[in-house]
């Protein structure tokens, strides 16, 4: 059995990189399972899925433990708390992560994962090809079938079931369809990810021992005021808004139409842009009427 | 109820007099983009911090979330049919405790429900209906995304006629997707009598914020109902979000307006409308109705049902085209 993991932000679209995958190991003979993290994701907030590939019957069932591949679809969640990707990781593991940056920097940031990594930048990729940003489903989806050994006939097959269902116009499907050729041709230069010997053993997830707790402990009661800032959305954001000074008219219309409150005004009426908090909407961009906001792609 | 005669109270006229200071503060779960928290961001400065308020389950339950949250004051929690019971048991608490002595008037706060279409429209009709009756001096939020969103965009009450959700998916024998017509919640609260009723956008800031201003000089039930674009559920890229709460106004769609003890007021009246295809045209949940056939028939229906609203509003207001 082979076990894969995709870890992204909402709206990244790997719960559907996963079902790519899924549906293309199940077009090529294979008995497949797969699953994401259903819970509070929004796009933005650290989501996962899960994906088994076998030759018999799957029995097991839930989270991925111990994967073989996983697939990182943002290099910030790497060292992500919430995330954890490459929890369970170990020498005979790979790891494929969507970044700008090369290996040996990616290695610098998770100095005690011993296993291979891969990384590549599909955003870049998938931008040239499709416009899109959603369009990393089908970069990564497809690059996961490839590093697991599927045929590219089988990984188009699998994309198409996937396109079917979706809402996207024709080109766009056709652009998905030229985004996979491209990965897939690029991806063939990994060496595909081994099955483990023992791979057929079930894991064990283990227990949490739950405890009793009076329920002013043990209840989800939040006694502070106005911490929501400490979680630091800010990691959210794909793009960055970034005002050009001379441009601004301090007529405030980003600051009063900014959802997120993450821009405010400063001494001289100028905005702001907390980039602590900025979930990167870019509506501020597009409401700017002086357009003196510029996008630049956030590089971590 | 605060003074009347307060100068804060006074009717803003540009943009430059909204409160700089923030009592939503950022750093929520809730998706980059959203346009009903940016309506809420804006009323919540009317507000100000002393509040509570009272959550039902849907998209704004993310909000605060343990050990997280973006409010100065406090925050109740309830399930999705009963957050204006909870209102009801939060005023009641207070009164008596003021009445007692043992919380001082000058801390009384404002009672605040917030919850989105499924709960409002569908769920909570019945003790909404109840706190309302019963003249409950509370604020009413409704964050109205037309589809319970938080799940994924199932259909609601709220979802218009030809949009297409998880559960009103696009067939050979619907082709229009969502079938029915959206429920007329306004015409349904304002059956009611009640103090305050008014529809906002966030993208009308002044309008809103003025809306807030004038219900906050009333006592009894103020209710809200929030135009909240959502680039998750209605599938379009989130920098759009104010372009289609402008676009649902001046299409008509969505029409904004205010019932003080039941008299209804347009509060904006665009001199021409825009075809409605402008505001449908472009998000996903709509694409069914230009790709990959133009469905000319339902298309036809929504511009038809806007174009009947507005001739009734002229018609029975005489107000000049």
């Amino acid at each position: 059995m082979l076990r894969i993991r995709f870890h992204g932000r909402g709206g990244q679209g790997m719960k559907t990189a996963s079902r790519i995958l899924g549906s293309a190991a199940f077009r090529a003979g294979f008995c497949v399972q797969d699953s994401p993290v259903y819970g509070a994701e929004r796009r933005g907030a650290p989501m996962a899925a899960f994906t088994r590939i076998d030759r018999v019957q799957i029995r097991e069932r839930g989270a991925i433990v111990r994967p073989d591949l996983v697939v990182v679809a943002d290099d910030t969640l790497l060292t992500d708390p919430a995330a954890q990707p490459l929890a369970g990781c170990d020498a005979e593991s790979t790891v494929l992560v969507n970044s700008t940056r090369d290996e040996a920097a990616l290695r610098q940031e998770v100095p005690a994962y011993t296993g291979r990594l891969l990384t590549a930048d599909f955003t870049a990729v998938a931008l040239a090809t499709t416009h899109a940003l959603a369009s990393l489903s089908t970069a990564l989806g497809v690059a996961a079938a490839c590093l697991v050994g599927l045929s590219l006939a089988d990984s188009l097959a699998g994309l198409d079931d996937e396109l079917t269902e979706s809402h996207m116009s024709m080109a766009q499907k056709e652009a998905n369809r030229q985004l996979a050729q491209t990965v897939y041709a690029q991806a063939s230069s990994w060496a595909p990810v081994r099955e483990r010997e023992d791979s057929r053993i079930a894991e064990t997830a283990p227990l949490v021992e739950v405890t009793f707790d009076p329920p002013r402990l043990a209840g989800p009661s939040i006694y502070a005021v106005g911490n929501s800032p400490q979680r630091r959305t800010g990691n959210w954001r794909q793009f960055r808004p970034v005002l050009q000074v001379e441009r601004c008219t301090r007529c405030w219309i980003c600051f009063v139409r900014c959802p997120e409150a993450a821009i405010s005004l400063d001494a001289q009426e100028y905005p702001v842009v907390d980039y602590d908090e900025c979930k990167g909407c870019l509506l501020c961009v597009h409401e700017c009427p002086t357009h003196a906001f510029t996008v630049e792609k956030e590089v971590r | 109820m605060s003074d009347p005669t307060s100068p804060e109270l006074r009717a803003i006229k540009n943009l430059k007099q909204i409160a700089r200071e923030e009592f939503i503060l950022p750093g929520t779960a809730i998706c980059g983009g959203c346009g009903g928290l940016a309506a809420l961001r804006l009323a919540a400065k009317v507000l100000g911090p002393k509040t509570v308020f009272v959550n039902a389950a849907g998209c704004f339950t993310l909000l605060a979330t343990f050990p997280y949250t973006p409010f100065k004051g406090s925050w109740l929690y309830t399930t999705m049919a009963s957050a204006a019971a909870g209102a009801q048991g939060v005023r009641d608490a207070l009164d008596v405790l003021i009445a007692r002595g043992k919380v001082a008037a000058a801390d009384d706060v404002e009672v605040v429900v917030v919850a989105g279409d499924g709960s409002t429209y569908d769920m909570a009709l019945s003790a909404t209906s109840g706190a309302i009756f019963r003249g409950l001096d509370f604020w009413y939020f409704c964050y109205d995304n037309e589809s319970y969103g938080n799940t994924g965009m199932q259909m609601s009450s709220a979802t218009p006629y030809g949009a297409r959700t998880l559960t009103t998916p696009v067939g050979e024998h619907a082709r229009a997707g969502t079938e029915h017509g959206k429920k007329d919640l306004f015409e349904i609260w304002r059956a009611h009598r009640p103090a305050y009723l008014a529809t906002v956008s966030p993208r009308f800031p002044i309008d809103l914020t003025n809306k807030f201003l004038k219900a906050k000089q009333l006592r009894g039930p103020k209710l809200f109902i929030a135009h909240a674009p959502c680039p998750t559920g209605w599938l379009y890229d989130p920098e759009l979000t104010a372009d289609y709460a402008r676009l649902a106004v001046e299409t008509g769609i969505f029409a904004l307006k205010e019932a003080v003890d039941g008299v209804v007021t347009h509060t904006y009246v665009p001199r021409r409308h825009r075809p409605v295809e402008e505001y449908l045209r472009g998000q996903g949940r709509y694409r069914h109705l230009f790709e990959p056939v133009r469905n000319e028939e339902a298309i036809h229906k929504i511009q038809e049902q806007v174009d009947r609203y507005w001739a009734n509003v002229h018609e029975t207001t005489g107000a000049a085209r």
